[in-house]
């Protein structure tokens, strides 16, 4: 022993493994639900024969109930984003009395079951509904048509928009925006050239989460849009069903058949996840920063 | 008469809680104000009145007589260096000091800002985006930008903060040779009484909202009005009424008592002395701490309720920690603090 006293204990190996073990834990917890997330997917594509997901895409039934389920997911789409953005903006740059009331509403989508939220449509643009007959009037029916089918797609997934693109246009530094004003920009000028740069790939990243919500509806879809009648009606043209119904009609007659349509429809959703992913990548490469407070 | 170039008339601004003003301020062209005071005095909120990025709640604003209260930013001809600088990080150096030829619709790049880039050694930088530059880089981008869209006031909000001594020598360098070769005048804000001190044609001091102060350097210098100022003008030493209150009954106290003015009394670090012998006006006092510093040693005394701090020169060796003594200090310089109607004027 040393005239200095005992020296203390090497805690080193304890030390380390106290510091290794929460970390290792949280790894492990992470892991398995990256595993359980995918598993499912890897399930479903492992199932079905390659040879029977390309004879469903080959399929005219399929070909047109996913053609007609991408041109609605797109237009609900369009429709989220011509009415979210502004929405998005205002909630996010704006105080008046009333906003959090407004940003809850937007988030109410999000948490209605989607059956309901097809009933409750139903009950604003059914055929029996005052605003339903008097669209039907217009010659725009709602109920069983493209109309109905974008208009619970739409319900259903322009929550994502207006949520990410508020968060978006508020991560802008209100500073920066005040700066880019007083060097003699408009405030349309500053929106174009600072605010929407900035935000777009937390706009786009929204829009991706509200078109994929939008192509696997079925909730809403079995009330206002199980099957679909052409619009504008025209003579010997075929019913449509959107992708998600038929799967569904289909595995109540073939499980197989409609275990190769998911698998297919999964592939084409997942093509499309990789497109907006790559985007994102070529947006990071030009210099769109994921923070604007440089 | 010729009217000032920029005139702030019982300007008042404010949000709840707090109110800016009246601020009466004339500026002449290529005149440097330097705005000072204490955190949340409102310096940032005046800046921000002026850029019109803040709506005054009082008062007028002149341009040369022109009243511009009510004219939006981009139509006001201000500049505006925000603390954290604000660059548009999504645009080259080059694009961000273009921003406002660009605004107007010049070519793009402009020839005047190909000018500015030179001028403000960012040409080979040109290409870079506002991350991929250093602190002062950024700062020389932010001032060229500004400056880009020829500012009547140009308003700078603690340009120099987290600068090394160099890069920031440059920049004022920089700061003063723009200001005196434009027609503009500068509104700055720093807590850097060095760089106040080398820049400032007068000096704005703010506390709680209201200005306490407006004059030139060496009147700021010969007679601060508070404790602010004062320690803002290099006094290390100021005693506030409070401080001055604490000792009251003690007869050591009798001579900085005697010489106090209504916010306190300041005295110089360089003007204290140390000694071992009692003697009359002398302040008992026990070393606290003694500091080295680039000139010297920094000695921290405890005199009763007091702390004050003496600054040793060598020759002279420092004390030892706990060592007992005496301060004295010539009664000469200890400047009474005669606050707000004594220390202001044009």
């Amino acid at each position: 022993m040393s005239e200095r006293g005992e020296a203390p204990p090497r805690s080193g190996a304890i030390g380390g493994w106290a510091s290794i073990l929460p970390s290792a834990s949280v790894a492990g917890l992470a892991g398995v639900l990256v595993v359980l997330l995918l598993l499912p997917l890897f399930a479903l594509l492992t199932s079905v024969p390659p040879m029977a997901i390309l004879r469903a895409a080959g399929s005219p039934a399929v070909e047109v109930s996913l053609g007609f389920t991408v041109l609605a997911s797109l237009l609900a789409l369009a429709g989220s984003v011509v009415f979210g953005l502004p929405l998005g903006y205002v909630l996010a740059r704006r105080r008046f009395p009333g906003r959090e009331v407004i940003e809850s509403i937007v988030l109410l989508p999000l948490v209605l079951p989607h059956l309901i939220a097809g009933l409750a449509l139903l009950m604003v643009f059914g055929p029996d509904a005052p605003l339903g007959r008097f669209l039907a009037t217009l010659g725009i029916p709602v109920w069983d048509t493209i109309w109905g089918v974008v208009a619970v797609m739409g319900y259903v997934s322009t929550s994502y928009v207006v949520s990410a693109s508020m968060t978006a246009f508020r991560a802008v530094d209100p500073e920066m925006v005040g700066v880019a004003r007083t060097l003699g920009a408009s405030r349309g000028d500053v929106f174009l050239q600072i605010t929407l740069p900035l935000s777009l790939r937390g706009i786009l990243g929204g829009m991706g989460l509200s078109w994929a919500r939008s192509l696997s509806e079925i909730g809403g879809l079995l009330v206002l849009g199980y099957t679909v009648y052409p619009w504008p009606a025209g003579a010997n043209q075929p019913v449509w069903n959107p992708i998600s119904v038929l799967i569904f009609e289909t595995y109540q007659i073939s499980p197989p058949q409609a275990l190769a349509m998911a698998a297919l429809l999964l592939l084409f959703a997942l093509s499309a996840f990789l497109g907006m992913r790559v985007l994102e990548w070529a947006l990071r490469a030009r210099g769109a920063p994921r923070e604007s407070r440089a | 008469m010729n009217s000032p170039w920029v005139a702030l008339e019982g300007l008042r601004a404010g949000y709840p809680g707090f109110e800016l003003g009246p601020v009466d301020l004339s500026m002449g062209r290529r005149e440097v104000v330097v705005v000072v005071g204490p955190s949340g005095s409102g310096k940032t909120t005046l800046l921000r009145c002026l850029a019109g990025l803040a709506r005054n709640s009082g008062g007028r604003l002149l341009w040369e007589g022109r009243d511009v209260t009510s004219t939006s930013p981009e139509h006001r001809n201000v500049g505006y260096v925000p603390q954290g600088l604000s660059l548009f990080p999504h645009r080259t150096v080059e694009q961000n000091v273009g921003f406002a030829k660009e605004t107007l619709g010049a070519p793009t790049p402009d020839r005047e800002v190909r000018a500015l880039l030179e001028r403000f050694e960012l040409t080979s930088l040109a290409r870079r985006r506002p991350h991929e530059l250093s602190g002062g880089q950024r700062q020389r981008v932010a001032m060229a930008r500004a400056l880009a869209a020829h500012p009547r006031l140009l308003l700078w909000d603690e340009p120099l903060s987290g600068l090394d001594v160099l890069a920031r020598d440059d920049l004022v360098q920089m700061m003063l040779e723009v200001t005196s070769q434009q027609d503009v005048a500068l509104l700055l804000v720093t807590h850097d009484p060095s760089v106040a001190f080398s820049v400032a044609d007068r000096f704005l001091l703010l506390h709680g909202g209201s200005v306490r102060f407006l004059g030139d350097p060496e009147r700021l210098m010969s007679s601060p009005c508070d404790a602010f100022s004062a320690r803002f003008a290099g006094y290390e030493n100021v005693l506030s009424t409070q401080d001055l209150a604490a000792a009251s009954g003690a007869p050591w106290a009798r001579p900085w008592l005697d010489r106090a003015g209504p916010e306190g009394i300041a005295c110089s670090a360089e003007r204290l002395s140390f000694v071992q012998e009692e003697g009359r006006g002398r302040l008992p006092a026990v070393v606290r701490w003694v500091h080295r510093d680039p000139l010297g040693w920094r000695v921290g005394l405890e005199c009763g309720p007091w702390r004050l701090e003496q600054h040793l020169r060598p020759p002279l060796a420092p004390p030892e920690v706990r060592q007992r003594g005496w301060v004295e200090v010539d009664e000469r310089h200890l400047l009474p603090l005669r606050g707000l109607e004594e220390g202001r004027g044009n």
